[in-house]
């Protein structure tokens, strides 16, 4: 099966293998973020006094997925939610929060009954003051992460009397942008795994703002997590050359662990971002040097390898030179035919049913043709 | 009646009637003179048939059949059977059908036409699985055709006698020196084999794949040329690796065309199971005959021409051996040879046969213990861990009994997922297609497998069918790259989806906890949970863990999601459709979450 988007960009094959799938997947996320982005500028504004009266509304009406969703869990769980979970190993199918964790988060297509699922448990467990706060947190986060509620999310933010960056970005997604600022303001170190705070000032237009909080929390043990938020940040205004600088202090970070996941996600990132730079925001076909350069991406079935020829700023030719796809041959030839009619690998549509052929020899040909760049 | 299609007679008929007809007339005044006959030159047709040879200038009606239906063996085989040509719909779907409909379309006769037609297969099939086989009726329709063209199949239509034949003139005829001379009962032998085969069915084993003229023929293909296509147009490293099954059947194959170095056609006359169907089939209701005059000289051609030995030494007919290919007919310098009902008895040479050598006891009762041997002896099944079988294959006893491994199904099979089991599920299951998965996954775009099983061992049901018939369930292995907390991979649960199965879904395990034993988020790996309501067992995830994690980056030595077969894990089911099967399970689930939620009230 050809999977779009999956292999486009799936950084060398020298790096280890889970990585090159977690940078695909923050690459994708970080593509459908920038458009989000440009569409906010129309978004609906709204008082203060419409928010509030929106949540309200939301908070205490079932969402319209509400009855098409089945109330479903597993029969093993201890509805009783207790905390700490009694049993010491981890247990997806009898702890109600090692179950959020591991199965609902994981799987898109249970977020609505996961999200039932806790509204269901705290139903159950009225009488108990904890595991009520303990459900509401997860109801907080279902709607907040899983479903973009954002009406919902702030409902139960406020319920538990948090002032956190997530009840901010609700504000801002609801239409109130100081609603918003007035509980950022208050953040003087981004302590979030993934820098949220200073996403959401960029998110919000304030670079300087989100710089300045970056620079901030850079002290802090965080894994390279603001100097990443803050090349993020960067690179949405176009800021290429401070995001590379920041993306490369995040490959600097040093951990005495091998196993320290966070900062190998973070440099994983770190490193996808400043290969899209290159490949897709700063490449510029007129400073290739002529001659011919080769390089290779991971497609269906293994390496894909392309060479590509160029001369005075053209790309003359686009060739296969190795490869071991078992179908989609159309892709094969197709691509560097359109790539070279095109001179551009990057708004080239893909060969139809051939997406992870054709957009492994889009990334094979943009790497190639980087290597001739100053 | 009269059936003489030989050059000469035509020649004669048309003298008459022909060539006073406008067509002919009107072609004659426009086209060079040269074409036509006139007086003693003869014309541009039979010019050129003498050219082409003897067999074309005596017999050219039976030499133009056999070449037609050898090319369309071969377009069905080639062509049709491949399925490459397919290309996905412009605007994808969720659930693509580009496979079955590019087949379909190149169907313009049925794909297992050929296999149909052979009478062996039909009912061989139906006596070891005691039920019904479709192609019974065709084998029926072409033994009653028979009747009017003895042995007819094997000169006219057989493409594995066109090949043997094919191979007597290039090569057969150039190497005289392993020719022997025939023995009196070797033309037994075909029916003692024949004997056995029946003998093996009634005992519920099937051995006519091993011998039946088409089955031979289209496995004997699938094992040579097919990978030659696929590697030369698609890249060698499309072909799956050889067998030991794969080796024997060759190696048969071989052999039989070889047998054409003893005699030509060999094979044919004294070993084919097919063949000694239809000679027997002419035992009950042969309407016409072979018969010569008393104007013979006695000289010999035709006995040195009949390419199935079927003239015996006074120059009478070998009657269930004779084609009624006319060869010997053209050849006759008196033309005394005649082709005619069996009763016509009119200027006779000789009005009585003389005795041939009788078939024997001995022979039937060693045929009836090789048959019985066989049913025994093969049909002790191993009981290893089930082989995967193609999706809607009828349950496994059945299968067996009607698989009669020709070898279709690997050819009309994008990406080779099936390929022939050698063998480790015994002997009985020699031949017989299973899902490869570290190979190749099966693609929810075709049913062609199916389409071109010719007994029904594969049940020719509709894609939405096949989509959902179970043929398998896949299993997370315990070193499974997330789940041992080795490394981040979703290639498999990537597939799936993709596929439009959904069937893999994440859970997150072997979480960094925190002081308060919270998970940290971003921590743990992803690994992933086969959801045994949705696997069809397709193998698409086993054959991705297996393309990169095994070969391409060589993390692992096997794949880590592999689809077992077995009670439970698959859906064998001889009628009735898959489709309602799901639906009923869909309407219990429902059922019970019904009563589930009901209890609850509207919002909570």
């Amino acid at each position: 099966m050809n999977v779009p988007h999956s292999a486009a960009h799936r950084p060398r094959s020298t790096i280890h293998l889970p990585s090159r799938w977690i940078c695909a997947i923050l690459g994708i996320a970080l593509l459908y973020a920038l458009p989000a982005a440009a569409e906010s500028v129309q978004r609906i504004e709204r008082t203060e006094d419409e928010v509030i009266a929106l949540i309200e509304q939301a908070g205490t009406s079932k969402p319209d997925w509400w009855d098409d969703v089945p109330l479903e869990y597993p029969e093993t769980l201890d509805l009783s939610f207790p905390h700490p979970p009694p049993t010491k190993e981890w247990d997806a199918r009898r702890n109600v929060g090692q179950y959020m964790w591991s199965i609902i988060n994981e799987n898109a297509h249970r977020f609505k009954q996961g999200t039932k699922f806790m509204h269901y448990v705290l139903k159950r467990n009225e009488d108990s003051p904890q595991v009520v706060r303990r459900s509401q947190q997860q109801l907080a986060h279902c709607y907040h992460d899983l479903l973009q509620d954002w009406a919902r999310a702030a409902y139960w933010k406020r319920k538990l009397g948090a002032r956190d960056v997530a009840l901010a970005h609700s504000y801002w997604q609801l239409g109130n942008e100081q609603m918003a600022a007035g509980i950022l303001s208050w953040i003087r170190q981004d302590r979030s795994r993934y820098g949220a705070a200073i996403k959401l000032w960029a998110d919000m237009g304030q670079l300087d703002k989100a710089l300045q909080l970056a620079t901030a929390s850079a002290h802090y043990r965080d894994w390279g997590a603001a100097e990443r938020a803050a090349g993020d940040a960067c690179r949405k205004f176009a800021r290429y050359e401070e995001a590379i600088a920041y993306y490369e202090r995040v490959l600097a970070v040093k951990s005495k662990s091998d196993n320290n996941l966070i900062l190998q996600h973070n440099q994983a990132h770190a490193r996808a971002a400043i290969e899209d730079i290159h490949l897709y925001e700063t490449f510029d076909l007129a400073a290739v040097r002529d001659g011919t350069y080769r390089a290779e991406a991971p497609a269906y079935n293994g390496a894909l390898v392309v060479r590509a020829t160029v001369a005075q700023g053209r790309i003359t030719t686009v060739e296969i030179v190795a490869h071991t796809e078992k179908q989609f041959y159309a892709s094969l030839t197709d691509m560097p035919a359109k790539i070279v009619r095109a001179q551009d690998f990057r708004n080239v549509d893909a060969t139809t049913g051939a997406t992870v052929t054709a957009e492994a020899i889009k990334t094979a040909v943009g790497r190639a043709l980087v290597q001739g760049t100053p | 009646m009269r059936l003489n299609h030989f050059l000469e007679d035509l020649h004669a008929a048309r003298r008459v009637g022909l060539r006073r007809a406008p067509p002919y007339r009107w072609l004659r005044a426009r086209l060079p003179a040269a074409l036509f006959s006139s007086g003693r030159t003869p014309g541009f047709l039979r010019r050129a048939l003498r050219a082409l040879g003897p067999s074309w200038q005596h017999a050219p009606l039976r030499r133009a059949v056999q070449t037609t239906s050898a090319l369309v063996f071969c377009v069905l085989f080639f062509y049709t059977c491949w399925p490459y040509t397919a290309t996905p719909a412009p605007a994808p779907s969720a659930w693509p059908s580009h496979y079955a409909d590019d087949f379909l379309a190149k169907e313009w006769i049925e794909a297992e036409s050929l296999l149909a037609l052979d009478p062996l297969v039909g009912l061989s099939t139906s006596i070891a699985a005691r039920e019904w086989v479709w192609s019974l009726g065709w084998a029926a329709a072409i033994l009653a055709l028979c009747t009017l063209i003895p042995r007819g199949f094997c000169g006219y239509i057989c493409p594995l006698g066109t090949l043997i034949d094919l191979f007597d003139w290039a090569i057969g005829k150039r190497l005289e020196r392993f020719r022997i001379r025939e023995r009196k009962g070797w033309v037994h032998l075909k029916y003692y084999l024949l004997f056995a085969v029946l003998i093996a069915a009634f005992g519920g084993v099937l051995l006519a794949g091993y011998g039946a003229a088409i089955p031979v023929l289209t496995r004997g293909f699938t094992f040579t040329l097919a990978p030659l296509q696929l590697g030369s147009i698609q890249g060698w490293h499309q072909v799956p690796p050889l067998n030991i099954g794969h080796v024997i059947s060759i190696a048969l194959f071989f052999g039989v065309l070889t047998l054409g170095l003893l005699r030509p056609r060999f094979w044919c006359r004294y070993v084919c199971p097919t063949g000694a169907l239809f000679s027997l089939g002419n035992l009950f209701g042969r309407l016409s005959e072979r018969k010569v005059e008393s104007s013979c000289i006695d000289c010999g051609k035709c006995v040195d021409a009949c390419p199935f030995d079927a003239i015996k030494e006074d120059f009478t007919t070998r009657t269930l051996d004779c084609t009624l290919c006319q060869t010997c007919a053209g050849t006759c310098p008196t033309k005394a040879i005649k082709f005619v009902e069996r009763w016509d008895q009119t200027n006779l040479k000789n009005e009585t046969n003389p005795p041939e050598a009788p078939l024997s006891r001995r022979g039937f009762l060693a045929a009836a213990f090789t048959g019985l041997a066989a049913a025994v002896g093969i049909g002790a099944r191993a009981e290893a861990s089930p082989p995967i079988r193609p999706p809607m294959s009828v349950p496994e006893d059945a299968f067996l009994d009607l698989c009669i491994r020709c070898g279709a199904c690997f050819k009309a099979c994008p990406n080779s997922v099936l390929q022939p089991m050698a063998f480790e599920g015994g002997l009985d299951a020699l031949w017989t297609p299973q899902v490869v998965a570290n190979w190749s996954g099966c693609d929810p775009s075709c049913n062609n497998c199916g389409q071109v099983c010719p007994t029904g061992a594969i049940r020719a049901l509709p894609l939405e069918e096949k989509r959902v018939a179970r043929i398998g369930l896949a299993q997370v292995e315990s070193h499974c790259l997330p789940l041992v907390g080795q490394a981040a991979c979703q290639l498999c649960v990537d597939e799936c989806a993709t596929a439009g199965y959904h069937a893999i879904e994440f859970e997150r395990v072997h979480p960094q906890l925190d002081a308060e034993g919270l998970p940290i988020e971003g921590t743990g790996f992803a690994a992933p949970v086969v959801r045994a309501d949705r696997c069809v067992g397709c193998g698409l995830c086993q054959s991705a863990c297996h393309r990169i994690n095994v070969v391409d980056q060589g993390l692992l030595s096997d794949s880590a999601i592999v689809v077992f077969a077995g009670t439970d894990k698959e859906d064998r089911l001889v009628e009735g459709t898959y489709t309602q099967l799901r639906s009923q399970e869909a309407a219990q689930r429902q059922a019970a979450q019904r009563a589930a939620s009901e209890a609850l009230g509207d919002f909570y």
